[in-house]
């Protein structure tokens, strides 16, 4: 791995919910860094705390959130430390963001074009006329036909996948050196989620950006990713290159999701991970994965595991990577497919 | 910091790295918080919601006032009394306070009336001041007991007497209970119709829903007070009638309210299981569509009324309520509006009623609409 | 619309046809004088002579003369010369009430939880709850009998400032209730669209807060107002009518319930149509606006 240089340093956030039943602890410790010009997925179940993690870092968190603990870096500022007023500027300007519903995220009631100029006017540099044609321009360069006629649209007049690219031309209109995707094409057809997919790379090589991807298809991570980091229960369980974690699974959670994807040579039943993710009430002690994996020690039930380095790039928090740990092994489905995986490659 | 410092291993006994449940099967297991049925947790949320508590607690006791509240005192809502008309409120105990002692001020009298024993007894005069002269004569303002001044001492009116001599405490209980009264019927008829209405429509759908709710349009493009007025004017006054104006137009928000619940649930997968199943149409509404509509119709009652009381009251100012000697909060309100600038008292209690009553139904359907809502469902 | 106007003429028709006894049931009048009314207003002939009768003549403005209230004129004229305070006051009524109610509910939604909150929220209870005539009563008592702020009755031959002061408190008493609905109901709307997403995509822009929630949210939440807007102004119409009792006003309200108590009949049935057309008319107003403002609706789509 290309060690660039990082540009948003994320390190031990914690975040927590204020909820009438009590503190839900969303985020419990998470680390990671985003380097120049790379794309870095961020994988896990629903509620296993990515979103909370990339709101935080927009701060648009709700009012009952608070954040326990942790900084986040970018270029020299600590992001968490900042007024309203100064996030104003850092958001869309430095850091953009695309939801993961377009559907709901555009105002029904005003045009589209305004909805664009509005960002290119804060910065007062543009006449309305010049935010006019930025804004054309935009929304051809995400590639909407017809810019000049659609610029006068409402949003109920354009399908998912042009409102995607609408709202991926908001997120670019000042040019923002970082831009966050939400789960971006989750609420879109499978056909139109390879565009947005492919556009979001196009745009990426063309405007250098950097990328914090968050998903949990694993096939999007595939087409995404330079560098993997998978999230449970609040925590990095495991991160490195995408080839690090297709190829050489450590954490057990990474594995068993890795196991449950189906391809081509699958046969008979689909693998499932079984249990239910842990309520964070009531956060668990030790690896949050333990209960429902087969091969758990009790040191999993008792003490939370460091994080363990398998290569350079390559890290995951499990036991199973500590000397004494006896051998566990890997799924055969998951054995099978990096064998076919590894041949394949060799072939090539 | 984790990223930096990873390959720090821990010492651990070798012991604790041995499988624990490589042999049990794991199942899905629910979170561990104990499940809490629909009902339950509405009621858990609507007792967290303060406000919706006391409006209950006063609505029970306006409630049981209204039941009992007129065998209080030994008078009847309809015995007249034309030597105690316009009483002023006295109530024992609250006398000694200084309010609600019987007492009432009279304007423009005579100076020389006053100082006549026979006009005004030995100590019903408390207070004279204002004194001027008109054309001649001397006139006063007088504070008086107006209790000892028509003798009669060892007499309560609660809220006093109004202008035929009749007990307004008791008139007040028995008002506030016809009116509950007419609510409450034409509240319960409004749901009725409305969810039979509501539910053909929604569960047909198609042209049956398009013509039923194009009913409904026209008869709700009427203005309420249209439809009330003509109404008694055709029918006549009278409770029930009251009941059925109120019913005319009153039906409608339930039935839409339960369309749209119907249209929602229809096509639910549980509903269309049950179809498969040979599930009867009867069964599928009452058994599995209805059932998630009580939350919203309980609410939708409540709130419909004060509604109610409020329509009463309007026909009663406008001359169309009931008939003498039958009171309701509505009458009692325009009779003492009449003398509002003599007797105040008399406009005051209806209204304190009717402000209390209205306050505390709404309070009371806010805070059921909170604990019905299903968005906020488990958050207490 | 026009379906709801006939179903009115036909049901005023009819109340005023099956009434019992003769609509001329005034002691003043002999036998002759009710006999030459009837026959005047073909009365005489049969019913389905007298609806087509009927119909003709209200269509015209023709809908019959008053009896008692003011013997032989015609209704629409008596209607007429009193249709000016009573639409003066509603439409003030209104129009103070909506920038109040708007400035409220977002006084309200923007300090959600809060003490402001917590205030309006508490006020808005009680002027939703206590009805306009208990304000009535309870303002003259007390803001005009006792403090003397106010005359006690609205005065129709006081001129200029002292005219408008004796209308305050008639326009007070309409008015709570309509202020405090609009404040529920847009404190309501801006908390949704507050916590949408489109606000969240907003504020990602750069936007501040306080940009972001008046360009998107603000805005947004205004249009449905037009929703409540019919409710609210037949509410005050409703209002009117006792307000305009308790304060002497010679509107068309306190005409009803005049014509009601001494049984003028065609006088009432000729206050209730006016009533229908102008919340007709309120509809059909609300309705094109709504067109106008929402694009959903004006483009023809159909989410």
């Amino acid at each position: 791995m290309k060690t660039g240089e990082s540009i948003l340093t994320v390190d031990n956030l914690s975040v927590s919910f204020r909820t009438y039943s009590g503190i839900v602890k969303a985020v419990r410790g998470v680390s990671f860094e985003l380097n120049k010009g790379e794309t870095i997925c961020i994988v896990g179940e629903s509620g296993s705390g990515k979103s909370v993690t990339v709101k935080t870092i927009m701060g648009i968190l709700p009012p009952s959130a608070v954040i326990e603990s942790g900084t986040i870096n970018y270029k020299g500022m600590d992001l968490t430390k900042l007024t309203e007023e100064e996030y104003a500027r850092i958001r869309g300007k430095e850091i953009g963001l695309i939801f993961q519903d377009p559907l709901s995220s555009l105002n029904p009631l005003m045009k589209i074009g305004r909805q664009i100029t509005e960002a290119l006017l804060i910065d007062k540099e543009m006449s309305k006329r010049e935010a006019r044609e930025a804004a054309i321009e935009l929304l051809g360069a995400v590639g909407i036909r017809d810019p000049e006629q659609r610029f006068e649209q409402y949003p109920f007049q354009f399908s998912g996948g042009m409102r995607q690219r609408v709202v991926i031309a908001i997120a670019l209109a000042r040019n923002p050196e970082v831009l966050i995707c939400d789960e971006p094409t989750t609420a879109l057809d499978v056909t139109v989620q390879a565009r947005i997919l492919n556009l979001i790379n196009e745009l990426k090589q063309k405007r250098q950006l950097s990328i914090i991807f968050i998903t949990h298809d694993l096939g999007v991570v595939a087409h995404m990713a330079d560098r993997v980091y998978v999230m449970y229960a609040g925590k990095i369980v495991e991160y490195g290159t995408a080839e690090d974690i297709f190829l050489e699974p450590a954490h057990p959670y990474a594995r068993a999701l890795l196991a449950s994807v189906p391809d081509m040579e699958t046969e008979g039943r689909l693998a499932s991970i079984p249990g239910a993710p842990p309520n964070m009430l009531h956060p668990p002690t030790g690896d949050g994965f333990a209960p429902r994996n087969k091969y758990a020690m009790q040191i999993d039930f008792e003490e939370e595991p460091p994080m363990f380095r398998i290569s350079d790039t390559h890290y995951a928090a499990t036991w199973s990577l500590h000397p004494s740990a006896p051998e566990i092994p890997m799924p055969d489905v998951l054995r099978e497919r990096i064998r076919r995986m590894k041949e394949g490659g060799a072939n090539r | 910091m984790t990223m930096d410092t990873p390959n720090h291993i821990p010492d651990i006994p070798q012991e604790k790295f041995k499988f624990v449940q490589l042999d049990q099967e794991i199942v899905d297991s629910a979170f561990e918080t104990e499940p809490i049925g629909y009902f339950k947790d509405a009621l858990i949320r609507l007792r967290k919601n303060k406000a919706s508590v006391v409006a209950f607690y006063i609505i029970l006791v306006i409630s049981s006032l209204a039941i009992f509240g007129q065998d209080f005192n030994p008078y009847t809502f309809r015995q007249q009394n034309p030597e105690r008309t316009n009483m002023p409120p006295r109530v024992p105990g609250l006398e000694k306070l200084g309010i609600m002692d019987g007492t009432t001020i009279l304007r423009n009298r005579r100076l020389d009336s006053v100082k006549d024993p026979n006009q005004f007894p030995e100590g019903s005069v408390i207070r004279v001041f204002n004194q001027r002269t008109v054309r001649g004569v001397e006139m006063v303002d007088v504070k008086v007991d107006y209790y000892k001044l028509v003798g009669a001492e060892d007499e309560y009116y609660w809220l006093g007497t109004d202008y035929l001599g009749r007990d307004l405490w008791t008139r007040l209980c028995r008002g506030t209970r016809v009116s509950l009264i007419i609510a409450l019927v034409s509240v319960v008829t409004n749901i009725f119709i409305g969810i039979v209405y509501g539910a053909i429509a929604g569960y047909y759908g198609g042209k049956t829903d398009m013509y039923m709710m194009r009913v409904c349009e026209i008869i709700n493009a009427f203005p309420q007070i249209v439809v009330v007025t003509m109404f008694i004017l055709f029918f006549g006054t009278g409770m029930f009638s009251i009941i059925m104006a109120l019913v005319i137009r009153g039906w409608i928000p339930t039935a839409r309210l339960i369309r749209a619940q119907f249209l929602r649930f229809k096509n639910r997968e549980y509903v269309l299981a049950a179809r498969t199943l040979g599930v009867g149409d009867l069964a599928i509404i009452f058994r599995h569509i209805l059932p998630n509509s009580i939350g919203p119709i309980i609410t939708r009652a409540m709130i419909t009324i004060p509604g109610a009381i409020f329509s009463e009251s309007f026909l009663a100012f406008v001359g169309l309520g009931l008939k003498a000697p039958e009171p309701s909060i509505g009458i009692l309100l325009s009779q003492g509006q009449k003398v509002l600038l003599q007797h105040p008292y008399q406009a005051f209690a209806p209204s304190l009623m009717i402000s209390v009553l209205m306050i505390a139904f709404n309070l009371f359907a806010n805070g059921l609409r909170d604990a019905f809502d299903p968005t906020l469902r488990g958050q207490e | 619309m026009c379906i709801t106007l006939f179903i009115i003429l036909t049901i005023a028709f009819m109340v005023v046809r099956l009434m019992p006894g003769s609509v001329y049931d005034n002691p003043e009048y002999s036998i002759e004088i009710i006999q030459a009314l009837e026959a005047k207003a073909q009365l005489d002939k049969p019913w389905i002579i007298q609806y087509f009768h009927f119909l003709k003549g209200a269509l015209r403005g023709d809908w019959g003369v008053s009896v008692k209230i003011a013997p032989c004129v015609p209704v629409f004229d008596v209607i007429k010369q009193r249709i000016p305070i009573t639409i003066l006051l509603n439409i003030i009524s209104l129009v103070i009430s909506l920038p109040i109610g708007i400035l409220a509910g977002t006084v309200a939604a923007m300090n959600r939880s809060r003490m402001p909150d917590h205030i309006i929220s508490f006020l808005v209870v009680n002027f939703i709850s206590v009805p306009s005539f208990v304000f009535a009563t309870l303002m003259q008592y007390f803001l005009a009998f006792k403090a003397g702020w106010f005359p006690i009755v609205y005065s129709a031959t006081a001129a200029g400032t002292a005219k408008y002061r004796s209308m305050m408190l008639p326009m007070l008493a309409l008015s709570f209730g309509p202020i405090a609905t609009v404040t529920r109901y847009l404190r309501g709307e801006l908390i949704e669209n507050l916590s949408s997403e489109y606000m969240l995509l907003a504020r990602t822009k750069g936007l501040t807060k306080y940009q972001a929630a008046f360009r998107h949210a603000f805005r947004n939440s205004c249009v449905p107002l037009a929703n409540i807007i019919i409710p609210m102004f037949t509410g005050i119409l409703g209002g009117s009518l006792v307000v305009e009792r308790i304060f002497a006003i010679p509107g068309v309200g306190g005409l009803m319930v005049e014509s009601v108590s001494t049984s003028d009949h065609f006088l009432t049935v000729a206050v209730l149509l006016f009533y229908s057309v102008i919340s007709l008319f309120t509809i059909l107003l609300v309705d094109i606006s709504y067109g106008i403002i929402d694009p959903r609706i004006r483009l023809g789509g159909n989410e």
